[in-house]
């Protein structure tokens, strides 16, 4: 019995090592963001409250107004179903409409701002050039340099609000030499 | 008069009644005709049909549909036991051109629940809901609107020709469609490995790979979507929530949602690893699919944790667009994910790649490994103080 409740459907195990996986979590996720040096953008830092106000993101789904690790091991213990993490349905994850009809620039942007961090910190990476793609710029690799020269502007601190980030790149995509056609 | 009939017309443009009546009337004797046919090809027991209305043999030599929502079932009496009433119910309502369009058990306006607890509805959006809440279906689309894939079969078999059929409009289920652009379908399988290397138990999903991620010659996978089972889970506390996630509780749902979503959860929140298996499909099937996910999407399924889970219902999904490779007959009583993943290897060429994407977690890990003494301590050093100057020897580009 004990093993049927070890998370099928999802495999996030309910049992008394929990406490450990978050702090195997959190070491991870510091080094981690040591790795991509300067990112502003680290699951360390959501677990302050600069997640909270991200609009659209998972950060904003998974760590809620509540913040902190409370919430991810909220999460996890939960995480027998699917989607109990997330909450995601047809029209939720507190973007309404948007993330489930456009798979628009800047609700990518939003959900993917870490990855995207860590992609535009070193210039290239799948989450750039799929945000590339998206925006129907002409060539991936020019994005990635434009971008990669705005990185201070786009992630000046850890506490820059979600649509700030938003707001910065799209304002680099717009520069008419990356012939972005699709950023509304 | 003049105005009573415009007045239907727009109504029947808001509602997906046919608007035109153009389209020649069958007639009743055509509809009997087809009913009849459907009967003595003995369809109501096929696996295509079963497949579709999910219905499963009971110990008592009956059936009954896993499907738990009553907007999944046309027949009047009970569609969820009667494969053969379903059957003939569906016929005919798909040449109908009056139908009840608010059964009694379909939320009042103003009310998001139905008495039965369910919210009511739909896969897409043909009524936009303002908010992010789901709003609920006040009026339900013509059953052409809703099964597609039923209509697929029916046309198939019986020769059911779309011009005899009433002209409806189906903006929801258009919408869908081009939502999904299918090109290709994934069985996406996440592990989770975190304590435990032994374990893999998981959580499975589909991918539906769109036209729209193909850019510039380069499959961009984020882009794609993901097609998700799930229960609606309403407590935090742990004990209600093993005891109804053990004995059907929960509401589960298909959800679809953009697949870079599912990346972010998995492979970089959650640190687990991702295995995606494309499946030879063709396109005829991948249609058949993805129109069949729009007919789940009017349902909800009693989740049960050991054995009508996510894993279950994703290989029911499959299982109705294949049915003649009986998926379903290859699990065991209880459904570990991983065990779908198994019986669709098992099927001759029906996997035709893989392709894993190591979670972040993994991804550092390997990075790690290969780390010198001294890089490691000025990634220590950077973690504690991001200002930290990195020694001389390094190039920029570490």
């Amino acid at each position: 019995m004990g093993k049927w409740l070890r998370g099928w459907c999802s495999g996030v195990g309910y049992t008394m090592n929990m406490a450990m996986e978050v702090s195997v979590k959190s070491v991870f996720h510091v080094v981690a963001a040591g790795m991509i040096a300067l990112a502003s953008s680290s699951s360390a830092s959501a677990t302050e409250t600069t997640y909270g106000a991200a609009g659209c993101g998972l950060g904003s789904v998974l760590f809620g107004d509540e913040g902190g690790f409370v919430q991810v091991f909220a999460a996890t213990t939960n995480g027998f179903f699917g989607n109990q993490t997330l909450g995601i349905t047809f029209g939720t994850l507190n973007c309404g409409e948007g993330a489930l009809d456009t798979v628009g620039a800047r609700v990518f942007i939003e959900a993917n701002r870490e990855a995207l961090a860590k992609d535009i910190a070193r210039g290239s990476g799948e989450t750039l050039s799929s945000l590339s793609a998206l925006a129907g710029c002409a060539d991936d690799a020019a994005v990635g340099a434009t971008l990669q020269q705005h990185y201070t502007a786009i992630f000046p601190d850890q506490s820059v609000p979600a649509d700030a980030v938003s707001d910065a790149i799209m304002t680099t995509l717009s520069d008419p030499a990356l012939q972005c056609t699709d950023i509304g | 008069m003049y105005l009573l009939v415009q007045t239907f017309v727009v109504l029947a443009a808001a509602t997906g009644v046919p608007a035109s009546t153009a389209a020649a009337d069958p007639g009743a004797g055509r509809v009997d005709a087809l009913v009849l046919q459907a009967r003595v090809a003995g369809l109501a027991r096929s696996a295509a049909w079963l497949g579709l209305g999910h219905w499963r043999p009971t110990l008592w030599g009956g059936w009954k549909s896993e499907a738990d929502g009553p907007a999944f079932f046309l027949a009047e009496e009970d569609g969820k036991h009667d494969p053969a009433a379903e059957l003939e119910a569906t016929i005919r309502a798909f040449f109908s051109r009056e139908w009840v369009q608010t059964p009694d058990w379909l939320p009042a306006a103003g009310r998001a629940e139905d008495p039965g607890g369910e919210a009511v509805e739909g896969p897409g959006s043909e009524r936009r809901p303002v908010s992010a809440a789901i709003a609920p279906w006040r009026v339900l689309p013509h059953p052409l609107c809703r099964f597609p894939a039923r209509l697929a079969f029916l046309e198939d078999v019986l020769g059911i020709r779309q011009e005899e059929l009433p002209q409806v409009v189906c903006p929801g289920l258009e919408e869908f469609r081009q939502a999904m652009s299918v090109t290709g379908v994934d069985l996406v399988f996440s592990s989770y490995y975190l304590n435990n290397p032994a374990s893999a138990f998981g959580h499975t999903f589909l991918r539906i790979e769109r036209a729209g991620s193909l850019v510039r010659g380069v499959r961009r996978d984020l882009l794609d979507f993901a097609i998700d089972f799930s229960a609606d889970v309403d407590t935090r506390n742990s004990l209600a929530y093993v005891v109804k996630g053990l004995t059907g509780r929960f509401p589960g749902r298909f959800h679809r949602i953009p697949y870079y979503y599912k990346v972010r959860e998995y492979s970089d929140y959650e640190s687990r690893d991702i295995w995606e298996y494309q499946l030879a499909l063709e396109k005829r099937q991948m249609d058949a699919l993805v129109d069949h996910i729009w007919e789940l999407g009017w349902t909800h399924f009693d989740y049960f944790y050991l054995d009508e889970n996510c894993a279950y219902h994703i290989l029911g999904a499959i299982d109705a667009v294949l049915p003649d490779l009986s998926l379903l007959e290859g699990l065991k009583s209880f459904v570990l994910p991983a065990d779908t993943v198994k019986v669709l290897e098992a099927v001759d060429g029906l996997v035709t790649g893989v392709h894993y994407r190591p979670s972040l977690r993994t991804q550092f890990r390997a990075r790690a490994a290969g780390m010198t003494r001294q890089e490691a301590r000025a990634v220590l050093s950077l973690v504690s103080d991001p200002g930290t100057v990195l020694p001389a020897a390094f190039e920029a580009e570490q």
